[in-house]
């Protein structure tokens, strides 16, 4: 790419990286000065994103649950540092979930019934050894 | 197999079910919403995991083992009486968007445990899982209440991990719905007419 200027057509290869924060700072200067300038592609760049953000969304479990590989792990992390967006939704998801996993995990076991199913499961059997 | 062997196998099983009878109760409960037929559930699990124990390889994983028993036979129960009962609709429950509203409210993302959901009542979690069709529930007791993993639910479920995902995440887009209508009733969020 020359570093003066860049044209339109060169947008859809760079705009991913650049959104991504992967591009070196000149370039990334360049994609912002032209996305600025240009009208049709400030709303391919929108378009763009949006798509991103939803793919990155819709991983929010996947994070969350530590599913994720290490470098899935810091794609998404670094897109939330760039995302005020994502990044106000993942911590909400995180919060309900907290909240969610804390108040279902008190649903504890009566110890009564317990020990009745054991003694129904060894009567059970007993009768059969009989 | 004679008397005596057979009473030390149950004796073996029942010292290795023992510790995992809360765990199971627990998840039973949930997934029959009735004490007594939790009780029913969990024995049942108990004589098939005892019927099938000389098929456990020792060393694997017992207690997937016997979550694997379990929600077998929680959900061909539940398709028993599903026959007969008719279930409650979930239509429009994902209209109650959680996020949105509590946005709306002027409530920061970070403080929605604080501020909305530590005010609900206590069962709010547990009436908002009860509400959730019976696949569903079980996807969120493994994962939420019995900390298993994706891989070990796919296993324990018989589904692929894509559809443990789908699933989780469609559970929770529910679950949410049904907390974003108890905090709507309660008056702690405000509710919006549908868009």
């Amino acid at each position: 790419m020359g570093l003066e200027s860049l044209r339109c057509e060169q947008l859809p290869d760079t705009i991913l990286p650049y959104l991504e924060d992967e591009l070196p700072s000149e370039e990334a200067a360049l994609v912002q000065q032209h996305v600025a300038a240009c009208e049709g592609c400030a709303a391919y760049a929108g378009m763009v994103r949006s798509a991103l953000c939803e793919e990155i969304r819709g991983r929010v479990y996947a994070y969350l649950d530590r599913e994720l590989s290490t470098e899935d792990r810091a794609r998404i992390e670094r897109h939330l540092s760039l995302c005020a967006h994502c990044s106000d939704r993942f911590s909400f998801e995180g919060n309900v979930l907290h909240y969610v996993r804390r108040e279902a995990q008190q649903v504890s076991a009566s110890d009564p019934a317990l020990a009745r199913i054991l003694e129904r499961f060894r009567a059970k059997i007993e009768a059969e050894l009989a | 197999m004679s008397t005596t062997s057979t009473e030390s196998v149950t004796l073996t099983f029942e010292q290795e079910a023992v510790p995992h009878l809360p765990a199971l109760y627990r998840t039973a409960l949930r997934m029959t919403r009735n004490e007594q037929a939790a009780e029913d559930l969990v024995q049942d699990t108990l004589e098939r995991a005892y019927r099938s124990f000389d098929r456990y390889e020792p060393g694997t994983n017992f207690h997937a083992w016997l979550f694997k028993i379990l929600s077998y036979t929680a959900i061909s129960t539940y398709r028993r009486q599903a026959a007969r009962a008719q279930t409650t609709p979930l239509d429009g429950m994902e209209e109650f968007n959680l996020y949105h509203q509590v946005r709306r409210t002027g409530i920061e993302a970070s403080d929605v445990e604080a501020s909305v959901l530590d005010r609900l009542g206590e069962g709010a979690v547990r009436d908002a899982i009860d509400a959730l069709p019976p696949e569903f529930r079980l996807v969120v007791m493994l994962a939420d209440v019995e900390g298993f993993a994706y891989k070990e639910i796919a296993q324990i479920v018989g589904i692929p991990i894509g559809t443990v995902m789908s699933r989780l995440h469609r559970s929770r887009r529910l679950l949410q719905a049904a907390l974003c209508e108890q905090a709507c009733a309660a008056g702690i969020i405000k509710a919006e007419a549908r868009v």
